[in-house]
């Protein structure tokens, strides 16, 4: 995938795994990975961003005598998955059309 | 390489950051490995199956915001923040000529105390050479009455002597003070860290 779309995608595709239940690190990834392979480098940028811009919350509870950091998404984070969504579905559209003039 | 080895090296690369940064960093990579070993994974493969402790700190460095890197670690002074810094540039025309002013006064009092010096060690110098013009014209006195001359003789040689006596710890004063003044340079330049 191309390198900036890949990172337009991946904020949205986090906030996706975040959406369907309370989720950790290591599961987003592990979630993440039957469409996108994404490392924890990457990852934990995105999870900060998201959550310095309030499309996700985070809590701290105890796992294994270990500590974990849980995240939800919010309000505003299930609105830009709307967002999201809709500016697809025209970009699907145009997609269709290039896919459909292509005989290769 | 083992877990504590990876994090060590990440808060090493991470040094750079607010504590608070930092240690946020170092605990999400050690959640991620701790969830690693608790899929089955071996510590030594869940450490290699992430980025290396230099490149993943650059990697979050890069990611952090201007204003917080530029706090960096100072949280042992003051920190300086972006509009302290402003502030001082702007206030400059009030503080500049203050602080001139006052160095300017420290120095001509400085300059005083040399000048204090030099005079009191004159004044002791012209009792010597008083004394001796005065013997000088004992001798002559001779001329006059021997117990005549011989009195101005002496009062010429004592006061003489006593000029020279006194002019010997005006020196070292003055020596003194020299080094001292050096001394106290020092100490402004190297600063408290060092001084004993």
């Amino acid at each position: 995938m191309d390198p900036q779309l890949k990172r337009g995608v991946l904020e949205v595709a986090v906030l996706s795994a975040v959406s369907r239940e309370e989720s950790y690190g290591y599961k987003i990834i592990k979630d993440l990975s039957v469409c996108v392979e994404i490392s924890e480098s990457t990852l934990y940028p995105i999870l900060k961003r998201l959550e310095s811009a309030e499309l996700l919350t985070a809590r701290t509870s105890e796992h294994n005598g270990r500590l974990r950091k849980l995240y939800s998404i919010t309000l505003s984070g299930r609105h830009r998955i709307e967002e999201f969504l809709e500016s697809w579905k025209e970009a699907m559209d145009v997609y269709a059309y290039i896919r459909g003039g292509w005989r290769n | 390489m083992t877990k504590k080895e990876y994090l060590d090296a990440l808060e090493e690369s991470l040094k750079r950051l607010p504590k608070e940064e930092a240690r946020k960093s170092v605990s999400y990579y050690a959640e991620m490995i701790d969830d690693r070993i608790e899929d089955g994974m071996s510590e030594e493969d869940a450490v290699s199956a992430m980025e290396a402790p230099d490149a993943a700190a650059e990697r979050i460095l890069y990611e952090t915001p201007l204003k917080v890197l530029a706090q960096s670690r100072r949280e042992s002074r003051a920190p300086r923040t972006t509009l302290t810094t402003v502030l001082l540039i702007v206030g400059s025309p009030v503080w500049l000529p203050v602080l001139c002013a006052l160095l300017s006064v420290l120095v001509a009092v400085y300059a005083a105390l040399w000048a204090a010096l030099a005079s009191i060690i004159a004044g002791f110098a012209a009792v010597v050479v008083t004394g001796v013009v005065a013997a000088a014209y004992g001798v002559y006195a001779l001329t006059l009455g021997t117990a005549y001359g011989l009195g101005i003789i002496g009062a010429g040689l004592l006061c003489a002597g006593i000029g020279l006596l006194l002019v010997y710890p005006s020196c070292m004063l003055a020596a003194a003070m020299g080094k001292g003044t050096v001394w106290s340079l020092k100490r402004i330049f190297i600063g408290r860290r060092h001084a004993a």
